[in-house]
């Protein structure tokens, strides 16, 4: 069990030389490799043989360099900076306000664009309302008591001059056989 | 930006933003990540082993006190990069200065105490350890099945990607990663004498 579990940091140390491991994966090795002076010794060595391959020079790293490093870093001051962002970082957040502000454009747009819409049906409806309305009352006019001289003269020259046709023919009947 | 330039590059901005924010320890694996290439680099303008590691110390310090003007507009890797440079060629420049400022005859210099610093190259034996070890290796590589050694050189030399090696060598990723493991596990259990004896401490 032991063996396979450092069978797999190997292995994991020899991804990481290779840049294949993702940064969790990567951080957490370091972090292993920082406390393990097993897991350490092992890293160095793959990594010597990775130069002494490439370069045909041998490089040996002292197994304290780190900690000499760290040491001397004692004395020096701990870094306690806002987050700076950097120019990657800017452009991401330019590029999300961006984005935020075109949609918000596109949204606005379509917005008044279907309020236009909406107005110029309501307007159409408002005529024909209007419409309606003006003619109901002509009808209502129609129906409603007439000059009864005008409406005699209408019937009499035989024009149509109320809904009331049935009235309109026995009038004209007797008008005729009255002169005659 | 490759899928490895993207790991190495987001791990080194967590540890960077880890450090700036007041965590000290998280500097340590950032020389952890860097100290074999830094170190190489170093050797390169310095070519005594011990010297360049000291060097590459420097640098690790002058780095960790130039973190909080660092904003991120290169990538760490580039940045550490040019210190080391810098420091490097800074030490040879006052190592330079200091003893044209001795007044030397000729004949005594074979008697100074720093002649070998002068000549900045290892001692014999740091030299034939050097290459027993080289030696070692290309001859492990030599006695692997072609698959390995295909794998281990593609990875190496060609610094392909395990995805490409795996399209090259018509193979899935996973088999890539375990040739490319077990060659360096194989090289390095025949190396492990010649590590563990070798006094690269000195």
């Amino acid at each position: 069990m032991v063996i396979l579990m450092h069978e797999e940091l190997n292995q994991k140390i020899s991804q990481f030389i290779d840049n294949e491991l993702n940064q969790p994966e990567a951080l957490s090795l370091l972090i292993s490799i920082r406390s393990i002076p097993e897991l350490n010794r092992q890293y160095n060595n793959y990594q010597t043989i990775s130069q002494a391959l490439k370069t045909d020079a041998v490089i040996a790293v002292k197994q304290d360099f780190v900690a000499s490093i760290s040491k001397k870093l004692q004395h020096e001051p701990t870094y306690f900076l806002t987050q700076r962002y950097t120019v990657k970082n800017n452009f991401t957040h330019l590029a999300i306000a961006a984005s935020i502000i075109i949609v918000a454009i596109i949204i606005g747009y379509n917005m008044k664009v279907s309020k236009q819409e909406s107005y110029t049906t309501t307007d159409f409806q408002l005529t024909e309302n209007k419409k309606n309305d003006k003619a109901n009352q002509l009808a209502k006019a129609l129906e409603g008591p007439i000059n009864q001289k005008i409406n005699a003269y209408l019937q009499a020259h035989n024009i149509m001059s109320t809904k009331t046709e049935p009235l309109y023919q026995p009038y004209t009947r007797v008008s005729s056989y009255d002169q005659k | 930006m490759s899928n490895q330039t993207k790991f190495s590059e987001d791990l080194d901005e967590d540890l960077v933003r880890r450090v700036q924010q007041g965590d000290k320890s998280a500097f340590d694996l950032l020389v952890i990540k860097y100290q074999h290439k830094i170190i190489q680099l170093v050797n390169g303008y310095i070519k005594d082993c011990s010297e360049a590691q000291d060097v590459a110390q420097e640098v690790f310090i002058k780095a960790y006190r130039a973190l909080p003007e660092f904003r991120g507009e290169a990538a760490f890797f580039t940045w550490l990069y040019r210190i080391a440079i810098n420091t490097a060629k800074n030490h040879i420049t006052s190592k330079i200065r200091r003893f044209s400022s001795h007044h030397i005859d000729i004949q005594d210099a074979e008697h100074i105490e720093n002649a070998q610093q002068l000549k900045g190259f290892e001692t014999p034996e740091r030299h034939l350890l050097n290459q027993e070890i080289v030696d070692t290796i290309h001859a492990t590589i030599d006695s692997f099945s072609d698959e390995m050694r295909t794998a281990i050189l593609l990875r190496e030399f060609e610094g392909m990607s395990y995805e490409e090696i795996a399209v090259a060598m018509d193979c899935p990723v996973g088999t890539v990663r375990s040739r490319i493991f077990r060659a360096r596990d194989v090289i390095n259990n025949k190396l492990t004498p010649l590590l563990d004896n070798g006094d690269f401490d000195a």
